[in-house]
């Protein structure tokens, strides 16, 4: 568990924040410019806050008031960044190991190659990072971090410069690892689509100021209005083949069952699938003859509105966001505990590799 | 007349320590200019940078106040050796080395820009000291820089001229460098044997900053950036 | 490139200059080290030859404007030994810091004052010719040689005047003249006699008379060596080979006693 009060003063931008973060995986969210990075930076030690105090298991980390400064090397957290930030002139075994080569052997809870198996990269290990792809960077990334046996894993946008394949890969590998080893983590990220994806709580920040701190899917009525990434949102949910015939897939999500394309996958498969928020419809009445796959049976638990923008929160065994329009909403009279049908199209739903 | 060969050995003698002294203490004020905040930043970049911009006999004379008998190291030469440092090998390599301290630092410290600092902080959060992220990070990312700014100034100081002889003198045989003795031959009108040393002196040059700029463009080409993608 | 190679090439860098700094010379040989007129350089550098062959001892020499070397000695603290320069200026440089060594130097060598010309140059009858012809002179530089200064007095002696910079070029020191003679640079220069003497490539067209260059040898007091130098300087004049040398190159050998020591060394 780490604990945070600190304030930061530079020239033109000023970071106030404070919070509680617990051993599951925490969003920090908002829009660019917000200090998200910032704050994760007061966190790991490479920048230097103004005042304030960091502690992280009840162990003081910085103090202004006590005067304590522990260096970035010795806090034992971890950090993956954006692209990477892999050293280029070691391989994928060096960059995993450097970490690891530097602390105590009691205090190794992995092994490199351990870590480099679960990522799905024995085969890379005498690559060099120029001979990647993008996902699998992130990944030999998360795997070094990992390698020093963290407190805490610090994520600074790591899927921000992959595509949505890869993304979606990423996100699972990183919802696996954290069930795998229990090492909290701090996943800082501009899009709410990860955000409720992947964490547990999340803190908004709003020019240097928390704004919320709370679901994920709670923020996104304060995301709308800090005019963070809320124009696409897209529904990333983990999955299984369950089923397959020549034109369509039957893949379970969550307590669920959907239908998509044909996949080329065995029954069993992990995959994740992602679904536009726009490309669910809602229908108060089940629908009769018509040509989607998919007709959900479900629970509205959310509903938020602003400025023209609705999305609702409907539970069918797993809970989708909807967007709606406020007019819509108006015309159905959608409202929390209303008994409403999902329906969406089997092509409209995307499948990646986990 | 002193041999050629003796000059040119003598020359790369007295390089070659400048250059080992220049290097560490040259990588010292990059790193310090290049990664560092500091108030007085801008006066030790103009102090180090000085030399480029005085004239060298200043540079040698400047010394000679220092290492010679009125100087404090003279006087502790005198001490320890029974004479000062004024006329000898040594102050011919202090010379050189203050001339080619500047080369050294700025092309260190292009060296060193170009590793992306993030690489560091990195290294840092895996674990490593500033000592050691410099000594496997950094250092390896901008080797070849190094090395290009290492050559630049060894033949900055294998080519010193005004400083030297104004605090080492032109002593056959103990301070006479390639630059001193076709000096000395011009005006005594040996012009051949002078045609013979200037041919030495232009050959190591143009063979120097060969390789200095092929260095230069291979780390370019770039292996020093994050990911290893070229520009 | 690792990290290993790196820190191997430096570790190369360093070792390669101790090892350089070990093989070159260090500041406390007992080579002793003479300061010596630019004009003596060629018997010197022979006589050193010489004296080499014969005991096995080496001497050093820096060769210069005569007032240029005393002046590095008195001022800026030069180690040298001994000197073996021309003129009373120096001497008296010499003298005046308390750095002469024997309680009287003699007057050695001496020489005669000439003017010198290119292979092609016209007689000359007298120091006014000279500046009316308007050619250019090389003379060494009066704050650096004596032989500039005799050569500046002689021409306010003969009552010209002559245009410094435009006709008159001053070298550092007097071999330097010369050797601008030689090369055409300048077509009239004032030299020593026995450096016109040593350079085919010039000729002899007056003498002048009443000035001479004389050379005298002191030891610097306090020297590390300078014993060494004054035995030296005892061979040159006292050993027939090396006298030779000295004759033939048209310098003449007068008083040969320095210092404590036996005639014949």
């Amino acid at each position: 568990m780490i604990s945070f009060d600190v304030q930061l003063n530079r020239a033109g931008f000023s970071l106030d924040v404070a919070g509680e973060f617990g051993d599951g995986i925490t969003a920090v969210f908002g829009p660019s410019g917000a200090g998200k990075s910032s704050l994760l930076n007061c966190l790991s030690g490479s920048l230097r806050p103004s005042s304030g105090s960091v502690r992280i298991d009840g162990n003081t980390l910085y103090s202004s008031n006590e005067g304590i400064w522990i260096a970035p090397e010795k806090r034992r957290i971890g950090t993956v960044y954006q692209d990477g930030a892999l050293f280029p002139h070691l391989d994928v075994r060096g960059n995993i190991e450097f970490g690891w080569k530097l602390i105590a052997d009691s205090d190794r809870r992995f092994a490199p190659l351990e870590l480099a198996e679960f990522l799905g990269l024995s085969h890379l290990l005498d690559r060099k990072p120029d001979e990647l792809s993008g996902g699998e960077r992130q990944r030999v990334a998360i795997a070094r971090a990992l390698a020093t046996s963290p407190k805490l894993l610090l994520l600074d946008e790591p899927l921000a410069s992959l595509d949505a394949a890869r993304r979606g890969s990423i996100l699972n590998y990183l919802k696996r690892v954290h069930s795998e080893f229990a090492i909290p983590m701090v996943y800082v990220s501009h899009s709410i689509s990860e955000v409720v994806s992947i964490a547990s709580q999340a803190m908004l920040l709003r020019e240097g100021e928390v704004e919320g701190f709370d679901r994920p899917s709670a923020l996104l009525l304060g995301a709308a209005a800090a005019g963070g990434d809320i124009d696409s949102f897209e529904n990333i949910l983990d999955g299984v083949i369950a089923d397959s015939t020549d034109h369509l897939t039957t893949i379970r999500v969550g307590n669920v069952d959907i239908s998509t394309r044909h996949q080329n996958k065995n029954p069993g498969e992990s995959v994740v699938v992602s679904l536009g928020a726009n490309q669910i419809i809602l229908a108060a009445d089940q629908p009769q003859n018509i040509s989607a796959r998919n007709i959900l049976k479900g629970t509205v638990t959310e509903v938020w509105s602003k400025q023209g923008k609705v999305f609702t929160e409907v539970d069918v065994g797993q809970k989708f966001i909807v967007e709606l329009t406020e007019s819509a909403l108006n015309d159905l009279g959608i409202s929390v505990g209303n008994d409403v049908y999902l329906v969406f199209k089997s092509s409209s739903v995307e499948v990646f590799d986990a | 007349m002193n041999s050629d060969i003796s000059i040119v050995a003598l020359s790369l003698q007295i390089a070659l320590v400048a250059t080992a002294v220049t290097l560490p203490l040259g990588m010292f004020v990059a790193w310090l200019l290049v990664r560092k905040q500091f108030r007085g930043k801008f006066a030790l970049d103009v102090i180090v940078s000085l030399p480029l911009a005085l004239p060298p006999v200043v540079i040698g004379y400047a010394l000679l106040w220092v290492v010679g008998t009125n100087g404090w190291i003279g006087q502790l030469s005198e001490s320890w050796f029974g004479s000062t440092l004024a006329f000898t090998w040594i102050a011919a390599a202090l010379a050189a080395a203050i001339v080619s301290l500047p080369l050294v630092v700025r092309s260190f410290a292009a060296a060193l820009a170009g590793v992306d600092p993030r690489l560091e902080i990195a290294a840092r959060g895996l674990g490593a000291g500033s000592v050691r992220t410099f000594v496997t990070i950094t250092l390896p990312l901008a080797y070849r820089g190094v090395i290009a700014g290492v050559l630049l100034g060894f033949v900055r100081a294998l080519s010193e001229f005004g400083a030297t002889i104004v605090v080492a003198g032109n002593i056959p045989g103990r301070t006479q460098t390639v630059p001193s003795a076709i000096f000395t031959r011009i005006s005594s009108g040996d012009t051949d044997a002078a045609w013979r040393l200037a041919l030495v002196s232009v050959v190591l040059g143009v063979v120097a900053l060969g390789v200095h700029n092929w260095l230069l463009k291979r780390s370019a080409n770039g292996v020093a950036n994050t990911n290893g993608r070229a520009k | 490139m690792t990290t290993r190679r790196t820190v191997g090439f430096v570790l190369t860098l360093i070792c390669v200059a101790i090892l350089a700094s070990c093989g070159g010379k260090s500041p406390n040989e007992s080579v002793p080290l003479i300061f010596a007129a630019a004009s003596l350089s060629d018997v010197l550098t022979e006589s050193a030859e010489i004296y080499e062959s014969d005991t096995g001892k080496r001497v050093d020499f820096s060769f210069g404007g005569s007032i240029a070397l005393a002046n590095q000695i008195v001022k800026l603290g030069a180690p040298a030994d001994g000197v073996l320069f021309a003129g009373g200026e120096p001497r008296r440089l010499i003298r005046e810091a308390g750095l002469e060594s024997a309680a009287d130097a003699p007057w050695l060598i001496s020489t005669s004052l000439v003017v010198i010309g290119g292979a092609d140059a016209l007689p000359i009858n007298s120091l006014n010719d000279l500046v009316i012809s308007g050619e250019r002179v090389a003379v060494a530089n009066p704050e650096l040689a004596p032989a500039g200064r005799y050569a500046m007095q002689a021409l306010a002696n003969a009552g010209v005047s002559v245009d410094i910079g435009l006709q008159l070029i001053f070298t550092s020191d007097v071999r330097a003249a010369l050797a601008a003679v030689e090369s055409g640079n300048a077509k009239y220069g004032i030299v020593y006699g026995t450096d016109a003497y040593s350079s085919a490539r010039v000729v002899t067209v007056m003498e002048i008379d009443s000035f001479a260059g004389d050379y005298f040898f002191t030891g610097i007091a306090g020297a590390q060596n300078g014993r060494a130098a004054q035995t030296f300087i005892n061979y040159v004049v006292d050993e027939p080979e090396t006298r030779e040398v000295l004759e033939s190159a048209g310098f003449d050998i007068s008083v040969k006693r320095i210092g404590p020591g036996k005639p014949g060394g």
